[in-house]
């Protein structure tokens, strides 16, 4: 599995991190009813027990078991002045690479 | 042991059939001349082709694997998964209802008529509405139907209001039967009790409300305890009040949706009145209005005139049919059966024990899970994966454990205003002691989130079919057979 970080969300996930003492995490979030749907987001928040973690830079980000479960192969993150984190596929060029088991 | 898991196309060979007719005594007839060009097949449909026995074996074999009520504690929050007693099948297969035809004439099937109408006149009573058109045919259906009658009583006075006020725990169909409808939603937001915020319901009920839409009990499987002044402040307006009627079995026999002030009402027949479902159907979404919205009902309505049962279509006002025929009449009539048989003081029992039985495994299971809204509940309660997830499990995680024991999950992440969620309704069929096994294994499952997350993390284990990827199901779904054929034999030569 491969997750990129854009430049934008690289550089606005170090600033956040200098202040914050919560770990930047990639979270799936889902939503039921009628059929799942998953969603994938920048949160902040506690370690979680069995965290897989990706360092870069010296920051160190936070997925949990479930999350990796469902992140596609391939995976974006992207920062956007409206819309914040943005986790997906394919948006833009990134500025890193960080292949996971 | 041959466990028959290949499909029926894959065991399927040319040539093979499973029933033998006599020769035909007509011509045959040559459709080219027939039918316009398109809609004839360039190539043949590719049935399967199959013995007698294969096809009892295949469809045996997968019935085998399907949980249903029948097999297991179904504890399905929101889809009262109660048991479908057996007699409502003996009567739905009596010849007089089995073999009749929806365009015989009304004279020769007046007691399926009769059915028809006395189930009207009973879910009349029931929900405390007026009058009850049985046509639509699941609970969204007659959420639609309802907006659709909506939308003409406020055009019939010369308005065109556009919102739907429908509130954040409110399942998933409300805001979708809106839009489809033509309405605009506005979600309102739920208070820190989990029930209506009133104060955010008057800011936004105005001169374009058309209707709120309204659970009760909630999905969170909490009455809503202000419904009479919810109910002052959509009419005042000059809204009305729509009855998503899911919930029904936490209320059967103790108050209606009419006393609480709704004008429109669904209710789903599979839930609250034991029809089978679970596989999507057939269902059935009656639903009842009060007076002022009788003009709008669907047609044909099932009327009796002197002594006669009649279908009339004679209603200008009307939103006109919403389904074929007159609604699934085979669901229909087991709901029938099972109001009969129940009588008013059984479904009023039907609500004691459904609201009993929740409460009793929520009392169990509190000290466990986080519960949100800790307080005593109507028919089911949510609790919340929280605890658990900061311990790397997740909710979908413990409902897959949970089929290693046999058990069908509660529905999870529903309603989306609860975190992790798991919303559980044991029904008021069930055994303390199927209660207490249930809340058992939930108890083991939360000490294995603790002690051995692995084993939760990798469930299930005992399923014909280990963990499956839902998300990519979802994203790329399969939805027709192809023959693989080639690439199997492209595998076997490598
Ligand atoms: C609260 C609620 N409203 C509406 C519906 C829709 O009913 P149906 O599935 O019969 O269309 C459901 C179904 O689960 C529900 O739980």
């Amino acid at each position: 599995m491969v997750i990129k970080i854009s430049e934008v969300a690289m550089n606005k996930l170090q600033e956040v991190a200098s202040q914050e003492k919560l770990v930047p995490r990639i979270d799936a979030d889902v939503a039921g009813g009628c059929g799942l749907s998953v969603k994938f987001s920048i949160v902040w928040d506690e370690p979680r027990r069995n965290d897989s973690i990706i360092e870069y830079e010296g920051i160190q980000i936070h997925l949990d078991h479930f999350t990796k479960r469902y992140l596609d192969e391939e995976t974006q993150i992207d920062y956007l002045d409206d819309q914040g984190f943005i986790v997906g596929e394919q948006f833009s060029s990134s500025a890193c690479a960080i292949e996971l088991d | 042991m041959v466990e028959y898991n290949d499909l029926i196309f894959e065991i399927s060979r040319p040539g093979r059939i499973g029933s033998s007719l006599p020769e035909s005594d007509v011509d045959s007839v040559d459709i080219t001349n027939k039918l316009p060009k398109h809609l004839i097949r360039d190539v043949p449909a590719e049935l399967p082709e199959v013995s007698e026995l294969q096809l009892v074996r295949h469809y045996t074999a997968l019935s085998n694997k399907n949980h249903g009520i029948d097999n297991g504690f179904y504890p399905l929050g929101s889809c009262t998964m109660k048991y479908n007693p057996k007699i409502n099948e003996d009567v739905a297969r009596l010849e007089g209802f089995s073999r009749i035809h929806p365009y015989q004439p009304v004279e020769t099937v007046q007691g399926a008529l009769e059915v028809l109408y006395e189930l009207q006149e009973e879910l009349a009573v029931i929900t405390g509405m007026d009058a009850v058109t049985l046509q639509p045919s699941a609970g969204a259906q007659g959420e639609w139907t309802g907006l659709m009658m909506v939308k003409a009583y406020h055009a019939q006075k010369g308005e065109t209001r556009k919102q739907v006020l429908v509130p954040d725990s409110a399942h998933g169909t409300n805001p979708a039967s809106a839009t489809v409808a033509g309405f605009e939603t506005i979600t309102i937001p739920s208070n820190e009790n989990g029930l209506v915020n009133l104060e955010e319901l008057k800011k936004h009920v105005g001169p374009d409300t058309a209707a709120l839409m309204l659970t009760n009990p909630n999905t969170l499987g909490l009455f809503e305890k202000e419904i009479v002044e919810i109910a002052q402040v959509v009419h005042e307006a000059g809204g009305l009040l729509y009855y998503d009627g899911a919930n029904a079995n936490a209320i059967l026999g103790k108050t209606t949706p009419g006393q609480m002030g709704f004008d429109i009402v669904h209710l789903n027949l599979h839930k609250t009145f034991t029809t089978p479902h679970g596989g999507g159907g057939p269902g059935a979404g009656p639903v009842g209005v009060k007076e002022k919205l009788i003009p709008y009902l669907p047609v044909p309505r099932v009327e009796k005139d002197g002594e006669k049962y009649v279908l009339n279509a004679n209603h200008p006002l009307s939103i006109g049919r919403v389904k074929g025929y007159y609604g699934n009449f085979g669901i229909l009539l087991r709901a029938y059966t099972y109001i009969r048989t129940m009588g008013p003081e059984g479904l009023r029992q039907v609500s004691e024990s459904a609201v009993l039985h929740a409460n009793y495994l929520r009392k169990r299971l509190e000290p466990y899970f986080e519960a949100p809204y800790s307080q005593v509940c109507k028919h089911e309660f949510v609790l919340s994966g929280s605890r658990q997830k900061k311990l790397g499990v997740r909710t979908l995680d413990m409902a897959k454990r949970l089929l290693d024991f046999g058990y069908h999950p509660p529905t999870i992440y529903f309603p989306l205003n609860v975190e992790e969620c798991l919303m559980i309704e044991p029904t008021e069929t069930e055994s303390k002691e199927t209660l207490d096994a249930f809340a058992d294994v939930m108890i083991q499952i939360a000490k294995e989130v603790e002690d051995n997350p692995g084993v939760v993390l990798e469930a299930p284990h005992t399923t014909v079919i280990g963990r499956l990827d839902e998300v990519q199901a979802a994203r790329q779904p399969i939805l027709r057979y192809e023959k693989a054929v080639e690439v199997e034999k492209e595998t076997v030569k490598s």
